[in-house]
């Protein structure tokens, strides 16, 4: 009976981090998408400064987040967008306009496709 | 390198508790579904041992639940004849009255080259002195010979 009850709770244990990986990824990395809508629109607007500190501050969340991010995603992946965060800043700071939505745009490409990597459908189970 | 060695040192106590849990079996106790989690498990821990980029759950996880899975199945299967049927399938007598019973050997994909080395791994090199052979699930042979013979 020990042994059905490890098991459960095993199983329980799986299903409980699947789910809080699914959240995770879901809920956080819809903020950042968010977020970066936010400074290619500021930098549209040629607003370098508020781009510049929205996006640094983007980079540092991500740099804090990175920790529970490598405990369940490929580390390359975090690291990827990690770089792209920190790129972002220094066109920012060179008040790149083109390079700095080019770049964003791949960096939300990179984000919404590990979102969707993670979405428990039929294509990604198969 | 040290998170390879640190790695691998939690991956061993993890593999030693799910063995452990799934209970004590030789290799040649197993049924085909143990032998097959039992494989799968070394296959799928090796890639996250190796590869540090791959985060360690992604192991333990499928691990996790293949472990789960298979006591959870080896408890039904002791609740439920008919269930363990349905995973084990049954056992098949081969041989009758020293007679080998050619139909059950074709449904169990023995050749009689097979039947015969397994006969001789029980010492039996006679098979008129086969009362019955038992085809057991997990592949083994049970013999019960003849009474007089074995005397």
């Amino acid at each position: 009976m020990r042994r059905l009850f490890i098991a459960v709770a095993f199983l329980l244990f799986a299903i409980s981090i699947a789910i809080t990986e699914y959240s995770l990824v879901s809920n956080t990395f819809e903020r950042y998408v968010t977020a970066l809508d936010t400074t290619q629109f500021y930098i549209s607007q040629k607003e370098f400064s508020q781009t510049l500190t929205l996006t640094e501050t983007i980079s540092d969340n991500w740099a804090e987040s990175k920790k529970k991010l490598n405990t369940f995603l490929f580390h390359e992946d975090v690291e990827q967008i990690e770089e792209n965060l920190k790129e972002l800043s220094e066109y920012a700071k060179l008040k790149d306009t083109e390079e700095y939505i080019r770049l964003c745009d791949k960096t939300k490409r990179q984000l919404l496709k590990l979102k969707l990597n993670e979405l428990p459908n039929l294509q990604n189970i198969l | 390198m040290l998170i390879l060695l640190i790695r691998t040192v939690l991956i061993y106590a993890f593999i030693i508790l799910a063995v452990r849990l799934m209970g004590k079996r030789q290799i040649s106790d197993m049924q085909a579904s143990e032998l097959v989690i039992t494989l799968v498990i070394s296959d799928i821990i090796a890639i996250p041992m190796q590869d540090t980029g791959q985060p360690l759950l992604s192991g333990v996880l499928p691990i996790m639940v293949l472990v789960s899975l298979e006591i959870i199945v080896s408890i039904i299967m002791l609740k439920s004849p008919k269930f363990r049927n349905v995973i084990c399938g049954n056992p098949i007598v081969v041989i009758q009255n020293g007679k080998i019973l050619e139909h059950q050997l074709k449904r169990v994909r023995i050749s009689y080259e097979d039947l015969y080395s397994l006969l001789r791994q029980e010492d039996i090199f006679d098979i008129k002195t086969v009362q019955y052979a038992v085809l057991e699930t997990n592949g083994s042979l049970s013999v019960l010979q003849n009474q007089e013979d074995n005397n």
